[in-house]
């Protein structure tokens, strides 16, 4: 029972004695209210009963009829009146809601004058409430003061309120931590006495301790930004833990920071506090409660304040001059002025400013000055001064100021470009400076613009150019002109503005030279630059290919599709092409031989020869050149050159290539093969021996007739044997016809007669006489039907018989072009009849 | 029975354990003080009687053994008999001691609180028996008759032992619930 509290809810009862008078005389009452000072409950029935005495009663002639009553003055009716015997009277009140009634009985004596016999104060109220939330505070004091002895288990001293604080009560001794107490509340009256719920709890939940005291602020030399605090902590600490509260501002701040609790939430005896501005003094309080947070803040400790450390200046202080004319020639009087450094950016105490002097490279020169203002004669040139300021701690940064030489002025040119700057100084300094380019007077570019293509199209070109030099600008330039024109055309002329340095011409025509030519403009005029030439592109960028690649597109699929149809059709166009020629070989003899198995496979013939046999296609075409060709300088050209190529060659390979200049070039001879083939095409028609059974060594009826081929002549069909057993036979021989058909196959291409032929075959001319004789016969037999479009096909076979020895010489050029080869074995029959006409036998 | 009063026997353990170490850090300047009022030979330096015993009061010394055999309820009961003893004999050289050295108000408060908790060690005790379901012993009168004839030398040496051995209980008293503490943690 720590505390014991009692309060009334009404405060004390008071009540008045009313001395009753008689007739100007104190006497005793004249009767009596009972009761005599009654507590009433609010809403309840109160009954009241007025005694009159004897001695009054027969004194005034009265008896309890006699008797009114009156509440405040006021009389009570009847009605209310009990009589309770000749002296007693009573008055009954039914929920009485006044808190505070006057009440008196009074008589009505002979002659209607009232008197009073007696007043009471009736008191009304009500019984105490519950009191209701109770709470206590554990005050820890400092002092450990006396300690009333208590017991938990005894009740102990109450509390009781004062009368002008009835809602608390404050208990002097120290109670026992960490044991539990219950407290409640009773609450008294002259109607009643309640008693509050107990609350029970460890008085050290409660505590609100003492605040930290002896609180010290130091600062750091080190640090400018921080300050540190230490204090003593209340003595509860011994037991307790405690977080505490910081707070701090500047002593002209009104408003408090506060250090993040968390940094503070252990029990604790110092704290540094960061961040904060150098040479700045602090006011710091702190309070402090129960580490758990149960219980009470302390109160605030007493402010304490502490200034931080100086640091160096954090800016350099705002700086000007002005210039005074001195009166020493070539020198001034300039006068520099500069600001003292707010607190806040001075960072401490300035003990002096540094000024430095420096001329156009020339040393620099120091002065420290005290002042804030500083006057120094310096000449006419341009100098550069800096200030500094400086502290305990160090010197800010420089602030730099340009003092201008003497004879700026006055020397301005004209068409030169000026940069002037202003600097507003204001009453702390100079303000942001602006700067505009000027000209005195502007001219004319001394130079116009060089103009050239970045980029030239079919119909555009773009043009670009560089900005003029500031030099030769002379002026503003406004504007650009670009003139163009083709050589023929007018000129056109078009404006830009001069903030670009390109523009693209459109509109142009394509393969065209232009000229094109700039002109730059200030506001006093213009100069052109050097003119520039250009030919536009007679097609645009891809437009050739986009021409060109479809067409080659569309020929590549012609060919192919003309390719395919050949190929599909190719044994038609076959026949209409490769007539069936007959084959040479079949005339000879030996070739019918019955042990000489007939061979199919021309394949395995091929695989024999070597390719430079492959190009000599042309033997036929002999025969027509030998139509054409009937002079006797050609023949006997031919002569020679067939001695001449069997002196050279020998027996060789007897490649077509080796023509008429003795070349052993395979591609001449070939074009002239093709070309003399078609020379004679149409021409020349040769006769078609028909031979069937051939293959199956059963001829049949020779069947002789014209060929309407354009197809040269093929002398003989091929088999290696048969040849090489020609060759072993007529080796010597058998070279002659072909060189003799190459010559004429030479001069056939050479439409007149060629001398230097001519002559060499004149160097030879000994060679072989005979051979030239017969030569020329078989050409005059030939030449014979020359223009008259038929030939008798005996004729020709004469002249295959004159050839006939020979003819084996060429089968082996002939054999080696496939295509031919394959055609005639499919048509073997063709060649019999020479076979049958050259041996002079019938195959059977 | 306190309304309101713990279930957990962890919270009033933590209490209790608590004060005792509240208690502990006290029980030596209570000693000290004590002795510094009585005069020579207490007062002087290093003085030390661990011979004088009170046979009305309960030793703390104990082996160790012994007394880690002991269960929870020989334990509390032990701590329990003792604090009852000596609330009772801290009242009793409390009373001496205000005949003794009536002016001297911080020894007698210092003996006072030291009563103050050994009483509030007893009913934090009481609750962690009834949170651990054990009966709580009976408060018995364990001074009994006290020689009010005493002389004032033997006032003082049995003023001695009351408050060398509520220092000695109060540790053993320590060393007891951290032991259950660390049987019912919270």
């Amino acid at each position: 029972d720590l505390s014991h509290q009692t309060w009334y809810r009404n405060n004390s009862v008071h009540f008045y004695i009313f001395s009753c008078s008689f007739s100007g005389e104190l006497l005793d009452p004249c009767g009596y209210i009972k009761p005599e000072s009654p507590i009433v409950q609010l809403g309840s029935n109160f009954t009241a009963v007025c005694v009159l005495k004897e001695k009054c009663m027969d004194y005034f002639h009265v008896n309890a009829n006699y008797i009114f009553w009156k509440t405040n003055h006021v009389t009570i009716p009847k009605e209310q009146y009990t009589i309770i015997n000749k002296t007693a009277s009573s008055v009954t009140f039914t929920d009485i809601s006044l808190l505070n009634i006057q009440l008196t009985c009074n008589i009505r004596t002979f002659g209607q004058i009232d008197q009073n016999v007696y007043g009471i104060r009736i008191i009304s109220g009500l019984p105490p409430e519950k009191p209701t939330n109770l709470s206590c505070i554990n005050l820890f004091l400092m002092t450990d003061s006396s300690i009333f002895v208590f017991r938990a288990t005894e009740k102990f001293a109450d509390c009781k309120t004062k009368r002008d604080t009835p809602t608390s009560c404050t208990v002097d001794y120290s109670p026992v931590y960490f044991v539990n107490i219950e407290v409640w509340v009773e609450a008294e009256n002259a109607l009643g006495k309640v008693t509050s719920d107990h609350i029970n709890f460890d008085p050290v939940d409660k505590v609100k301790p003492s605040p930290p005291h002896n609180l010290s602020v130091s600062n750091s030399e080190e640090l400018s930004s921080i300050l540190k605090l230490t204090w003593i902590n209340s003595s509860i600490q011994g037991f307790i833990g405690l977080k505490y509260n910081i707070q701090y501002r500047t002593r002209d701040a009104s408003t408090w920071s506060q250090i993040p609790p968390e940094d503070t939430a252990s029990t604790r005896y110092s704290f540094t506090v960061q961040d904060l501005k150098p040479f700045t003094e602090y006011v710091f309080r702190i309070r402090c409660m129960k580490e758990d947070g149960k219980g009470f803040w302390s109160d605030w400790s007493e402010e304490a304040s502490g200034i931080t450390y100086e640091d160096r200046p954090s800016k350099a202080p705002s700086f000007w001059y002005k210039i005074e004319p001195s009166h020493t020639h070539g020198y001034r009087s300039v006068q520099l002025i500069w600001k003292t450094l707010p607190p806040f950016e001075a960072n401490g105490k300035i003990l002096d400013y540094e000024v430095t002097l420096t001329r156009w490279k020339s040393r620099l020169q120091n002065y420290t000055v005290n002042d804030t203002k500083w006057t120094v004669n310096i000449t006419n040139d341009r100098y550069i001064a800096t200030l500094t300021a400086r502290n305990l701690v160090g010197k800010s940064n420089a602030a730099v100021l340009t003092i201008p030489a003497y004879d700026f002025q006055g020397n301005l040119a004209e068409s030169k470009c000026y940069l002037i700057t202003v600097t507003p100084v204001y009453a702390d300094g100079p303000g942001s400076t602006e700067s505009i380019k000027a000209y005195l007077k502007q001219a004319p570019p001394s130079k116009g613009p060089t103009v050239r293509t970045k980029k030239v199209g079919k119909n555009e070109a773009v043009l670009e150019w560089d900005q003029l030099p500031v030099d030769v600008q002379n002026g503003f330039i406004r504007n650009y002109t670009i003139f163009y024109r083709t050589i023929i055309g007018n000129e056109t002329a078009v404006n830009v503005d001069s903030s670009h340095t390109e523009y693209t011409l459109s509109s142009l025509t394509s393969d065209t030279l232009y000229m094109v030519r700039m002109a730059a403009y200030t506001d006093e005029g213009g100069k052109d630059g050097p003119e520039f030439t250009f030919t536009t592109p007679k097609f645009a960028q891809g437009e050739i290919e986009a021409i060109v690649v479809p067409v080659c597109l569309a020929f590549l699929l012609t060919t192919l599709l003309g390719v395919l149809f050949c190929f599909n059709k190719r044994d038609l166009i076959k026949k209409h092409i490769w007539p069936n020629v007959p084959d040479p070989s079949k005339s000879h003899i030996a070739q019918w031989s019955p042990h000489t198995p007939p061979r199919h496979n021309f394949n395995s013939k091929d695989q024999m020869y070597s390719d430079g046999n492959f190009t000599d296609v042309s033997v036929v075409e002999i025969e027509a050149a030998n139509d054409k060709k009937p002079f006797p300088e050609d023949l006997k050209s031919l002569d020679l050159f067939k001695k001449e190529k069997i002196s050279t060659e020998g027996h060789s390979s007897g490649i077509g290539g080796s023509s008429c200049m003795s070349s052993s070039r395979p591609s001449i001879s070939s074009s002239d093969e093709n070309e003399s083939a078609q020379n004679t095409s149409g021409t020349v028609q040769y006769s078609t021996v028909v031979h069937s059974g051939y293959r199956h060594q059963v001829p049949s009826v020779q069947v002789f007739s014209r060929s309407e081929s354009t197809q040269p002549l093929l002398d003989s069909e091929e088999r290696p044997e048969d040849l090489q057993l020609v060759d072993n036979i007529d080796s010597s021989v058998g070279n002659l016809p072909r060189q003799q058909y190459f010559k004429q196959n030479c001069s056939q291409h050479e439409t007149s007669p060629d001398i230097s032929h001519f002559e060499r075959s004149k160097q030879v001319s000994s060679v072989n006489e005979e051979d030239f004789v017969r030569l020329k016969q078989q050409i005059s037999d030939i030449s014979q039907p020359y223009g008259s479009g038929q030939m008798k096909m005996f004729q020709e076979i004469s002249v295959a018989d004159a050839f006939g020895p020979r003819t084996e010489g060429q089968v082996e050029r002939f054999e080696t072009v496939g295509m031919e080869a394959a055609i005639d074995e499919g048509m073997p029959k063709s060649y019999l009849p020479q076979t049958v006409r050259r041996g002079g036998y019938m195959p059977q | 029975p306190r309304p309101g009063a713990p279930v957990s026997p962890a919270e009033p353990i933590s209490q209790a354990y608590s004060l005792a170490l509240y208690m502990q850090k006290n029980t030596s300047t209570l000693l000290q003080t004590y002795l510094q009022y009585q005069g020579s030979p207490f007062s002087d330096p290093g003085f030390s009687a661990p011979e004088l015993q009170l046979s009305s009061l309960p030793p703390a010394a104990v082996s160790f053994k012994i007394w880690h055999a002991l269960d929870d309820e020989e334990r509390l009961g032990h701590a329990q008999g003792a604090f009852l003893a000596l609330t009772q004999h801290l009242q009793l050289v409390g009373d001496d001691q205000r005949d003794l050295n009536p002016g001297s108000p911080i020894l007698l408060a210092q003996l006072g609180a030291a009563r103050l908790r050994a009483q509030g060690l007893l009913g934090n005790m009481a609750a962690i028996m009834t949170a651990l379901g054990l009966p709580i012993p009976p408060e018995e009168d364990t001074l009994g008759v006290v020689p009010f004839g005493a002389s004032a030398f033997e006032r003082k040496c049995r003023g001695y032992v009351v408050t060398r051995e509520y220092g000695q209980w109060t540790d053993r008293a320590v060393r007891d619930l951290a032991l259950l503490k660390a049987k019912y943690p919270g």
